[in-house]
């Protein structure tokens, strides 16, 4: 039975490994063309041609056949060292680079040692014999001879190789998010093959141990570690590249459905990969999947380039959202919205930026009607956005609020109308009805609008059409005819004043004058020597007939005047002051009269007869509204007040007019007193009867600050249990 | 004053009425009451003498329309207005329907028997002019129809010649038909018939009276 040599078959099998490693690595490269593949491949080449060097070493005729042998085998481990470090650096992207190209250059240095040091190689002076040894059953020969000083290059090649893989592993443990542990298990265990193979190399190199260079062993190690890793990443990264595709290609057919073109503009290398729609989007019209730059931008409308394209580069957001026209020599003008994603490296810089675009010329053609019928309606038109503010109007509406163009857009629409912004929030998608407020130009005078709002959709979120009309010109209209009316109800008023002092004089004449009659008539009677005495008592009889009939006659008209009594109710005063302010606006308007409410919430309900509380309020207005025309127009100001006293409610109404004469202060109720030339002195009378039918208290005083003050003390109704 | 004279009275308040009344019939006034303009219509005879007070506002005939027809009538009475109150238009358009006066009930008494002393005098007056007119249009009437129209073409100053080629007639007839008129007439001058003649409304009165 033939005797197996071990030595033939270990080292023969770690060959063929090496070599079938490299060969199916080989294969990968060519379809994969991937740097770490080729530099496995280097390896496990090396390894293989290391593992048949030794065999041959072990087996060496003659010591000079050994030192031969020996100089070129540094060749192959020079292949092994570069493979190696090529593979770290791929391995571990964290390496440092010149601790690698010391190492590779130390071992190059220990390459020209070994050919040109003048020693048989890098190892030996001199090889001087050959020592038969036994290893696993079978003769080998190990060498004798003198050291190579210059062997402490490869050694502290070796050296600097083992502390490149420790630091690259340690550096890629550090920063790499996960499979740290990996980086530190597959680091060190490269590391110490590495450190293996070198402590046997010299113990062989100083004859320590009789054992022959077996370094293919540990560096096989270090190829199976590494091919393990390899086909890992091999793996993961073909699972990464399918599900990209698969990814890809969906997000295509989303795209192709939405008529979305696709692009990746690469900033590294300023490429610009383009779909075909994208292409055709942007004007571009080469076919070349790989379009010019340039060309991208060249189709970008002038007034829009720079914009993008600092976006794009310089963006600080992750996503973008971005509108542009884009010129086309034939089509005229379309517009694209463009999101895009820029993707950055692990220090932040912008690698790529992924965008989808897509036409939005239609919309933007339909918003470009939409200004231009804004712009060219009669009337004046703002847009208001969600936020409350404008975010269009037209030349009328800047006109109306005495705005520069352009003056208007960005502002709050509470800036210029007298209303709440929720105002704006309750109208529904109906047309809401129209309604006027109080608008201020933008010098600060108000007048008055009225206002129609629409609610338009868009893609920009709600908005509101608000059509604007000037009223003021209307309004000053409505109080000029106002103003008649009142004038004419005045002159009404005194002329059945007029009448029914007429009739009062004419029905008293009658008896007023059959008195006077009868009593010139007794005068001349008397004056006889013997008055007719039953004559005389006819003629007094009459007189006191005639002045019943004038008391009569006076009663009546009283009764006449009086009116009815009052029909009292749970009154809320806050409503009444509101109601009362409403039907005097206009003519405290007309005079530049402020007209100030204050009445707090909560307040209780007080008895009255609403319409004449209504009336005795109006009534005190409007004697206020007089006493205002007297003061300068920016101090005029009427405010109606509600409050609760101690004694029940209290209605006020105060004015900053000149106020009342202290003379005046105790007779301001009466009958026929007025302080006016046209007053007939009666509506104050009357505001006090009303009041004070209605259980309450009327007081007239002057506010501390000048200007008169009524108080009308009224009782809180009591609410049913 | 004149005891012939009647001052009537017409005023719807009775109350004044009789107040009034009794004053003026203290003063010496003989005295008529009417409480309505179509009672004194009613009650007046013709021939009487005297003036009204009546006043202006009265349910039925006002003042106003009692005074029109009054002024219709062939012997009006002077009339004197009262008012309650001075009413400025009513008193304008009295006075230009021909009233003698316009006074408030309560005029000063002097003032009232003014006002119906100057009516009373113009009653006078008045009716003595009615009464020459009433003479003068009686002697007129006896005359022949030839002799009115010789009298007519007389009274245009036209001489006898004239008037005979006028009526076509001799100019001797003419002559005897004017013995005939003067002395139905009972004038005895050309100038005296012209004021008769004047005095019964035939011609319009001589500018020199």
């Amino acid at each position: 039975m033939p005797r197996i040599d071990l030595v033939v078959v270990v080292w023969s099998m770690v060959s063929a490994a090496g070599m079938t490693l490299a060969a199916v690595h080989l294969m990968a490269w060519m379809s994969e063309r991937r740097r770490a593949g080729l530099a496995f491949v280097a390896l496990s080449i090396s390894v293989a041609a290391v593992a048949l060097i030794e065999l041959q070493l072990m087996r060496a005729p003659s010591p000079e056949a050994y030192a031969t042998t020996l100089r070129w085998a540094h060749l192959v481990v020079l292949g092994l060292v570069l493979s190696v470090v090529a593979l770290v650096r791929v391995l571990f992207p964290e390496q440092r680079n010149w601790l690698g190209l010391l190492a590779a250059g130390a071992r190059i240095a220990a390459v020209a040692a070994n050919f040109f040091s003048g020693g048989a190689n890098l190892n030996f002076a001199s090889v001087t014999g050959l020592r038969e040894v036994t290893l696993f059953g079978s003769t080998i020969v190990v060498p004798l001879g003198v050291r190579n000083p210059w062997v402490v290059l490869g050694e502290a090649a070796t050296v600097l190789l083992f502390f490149y893989i420790v630091d690259a592993a340690w550096s890629h443990a550090r920063s790499a998010k996960h499979g740290r542990m990996r980086a530190v298990v597959l680091g060190g265990v490269v590391a110490s093959f590495v450190g293996g193979a070198q402590v046997l190399a010299i113990a062989v190199n100083h004859g320590v141990f009789p054992i022959p260079y077996m370094i293919s062993l540990p560096y096989l190690g270090v190829a199976a570690v590494m091919a393990w890793q390899l086909s890992r990443d091999m793996v993961k990264s073909t699972r990464l590249a399918r599900e990209l595709r698969e990814s890809e290609r969906r997000a295509e057919l989303a795209a192709r459905g939405a008529r979305a073109g696709l692009w990746l503009w690469q900033l590294g290398e300023n490429r610009m990969w383009a779909d075909a729609i994208a292409r055709d989007l942007h004007g571009v019209a080469s076919d070349d999947v790989r379009g010019e730059l340039e060309q991208f931008f060249a189709g970008i409308d002038p007034a829009d380039r720079e914009r993008v394209r600092a976006l794009f580069q310089h963006g600080t957001e992750i996503e973008f959202e971005v509108e542009y026209g884009i010129v086309l020599p034939a089509d005229g003008r379309r517009w694209l919205r463009t999101r895009g994603i820029i993707e950055r490296d692990a220090a932040g810089r912008a690698i790529a930026v992924r965008g989808g675009s897509i036409d939005v010329s239609d919309r933007h053609e339909a918003e470009d009607r939409f200004r231009s019928v804004v712009a060219a309606a009669p009337t004046a038109l703002l847009v208001i956005g969600p936020d409350n503010a404008i975010t269009l109007a037209n030349q009328r509406a800047e006109e109306m609020f005495g705005a520069a163009a352009g003056q208007l857009l960005g502002r709050r629409i509470a800036t210029l109308f007298d209303i709440d912004e929720a105002i704006a929030d309750q109208h529904g998608p109906a047309a809401a009805p129209m309604h006027e407020v109080r608008a201020r130009r933008l010098a600060g005078d108000e007048f008055s609008v009225e206002v129609g709002l629409r609610e338009l959709t868009s893609h920009g979120g709600r908005q509101l059409l608000a059509s604007l009309i000037d009223v003021t010109a209307r309004l000053e209209h409505e109080r000029e005819m106002q103003r008649l009316r009142e004038q004419f109800a005045n002159a009404s008023r005194l002329s059945l004043a007029g009448q029914l002092a007429s009739t009062l004089a004419h029905e008293l004449n009658q008896p007023l004058a059959a008195i006077l009659r009868n009593a010139e008539t007794a005068g001349i009677l008397l004056e006889q020597p013997e008055p007719d005495l039953a004559e005389l008592d006819a003629i007094l009889d009459d007189i006191r007939s005639d002045d019943r009939r004038a008391g009569e006659i006076i009663e009546h008209m009283r009764s006449l005047l009086r009116g009815r009594g009052p029909v009292l109710s749970p009154v809320e005063l806050p409503a009444m002051l509101r109601r009362v302010a409403a039907v005097v606006r206009h003519d405290a308007e007309l005079r530049g009269v402020k007209l100030g409410v204050e009445a707090p919430g909560g307040l209780p309900t007080v008895v009255a007869d609403p319409v004449q509380l209504q009336q005795v309020l109006l009534n005190l207005v409007y004697n206020s509204l007089h006493a205002l025309e007297v003061v300068a127009p920016a101090s005029r100001s009427i405010g109606l007040h509600a409050r609760v006293v101690p004694d029940g409610i209290e209605v006020a109404v105060s004015d900053t007019g000149t106020g009342i004469e202290a003379t005046a202060l105790p007779r301001i109720f009466d009958p026929f007193f007025s302080t006016r030339a046209d007053g007939m002195g009666m509506g104050l009378a009357i505001c006090r009867s009303l009041v004070d039918a209605m259980g309450g208290r009327i007081e007239a005083g002057n506010a501390m600050g000048g200007g008169a003050v009524f108080r009308i003390l009224l009782m809180p109704a009591v609410e049913a249990p | 004053m004149s005891t012939a004279a009647i001052v009537h009275l017409v005023d719807d308040d009775a109350a004044f009425v009789r107040a009034l009344s009794r004053l003026l019939r203290a003063s010496g006034y003989e005295v008529v009451t009417h409480a309505s303009a179509a009672a004194f219509l009613t009650a007046r005879r013709a021939g009487d003498c005297g003036c009204i007070l009546l006043d202006l506002h009265m349910p039925g005939i006002d003042g106003l329309g009692l005074q029109r027809e009054l002024a219709a009538s062939p012997d009006p009475l002077p009339v004197v207005f009262m008012s309650g109150s001075a009413d400025v238009p009513s008193a304008v358009r009295a006075m230009h329907g021909g009233a003698d006066d316009f006074l408030t009930k309560r005029a000063d008494l002097g003032e009232i028997v003014r006002a119906i002393e100057h009516a009373l005098a113009r009653d006078r007056d008045q009716r003595a002019g009615r009464e020459r007119q009433r003479v003068a249009t009686q002697r007129f009437a006896g005359l022949t129809q030839r002799e009115r129209e010789v009298l007519a073409a007389l009274l245009r100053g036209l001489p006898n010649k004239l008037i005979a080629a006028e009526l076509g007639i001799h100019e001797r007839t003419v002559k005897l038909h004017r013995t005939g008129l003067t002395g139905k007439l009972g004038v005895r001058s050309t100038a005296e018939l012209a004021r008769l003649a004047a005095e019964a409304g035939l011609v319009e009165p001589p500018a020199t009276g």
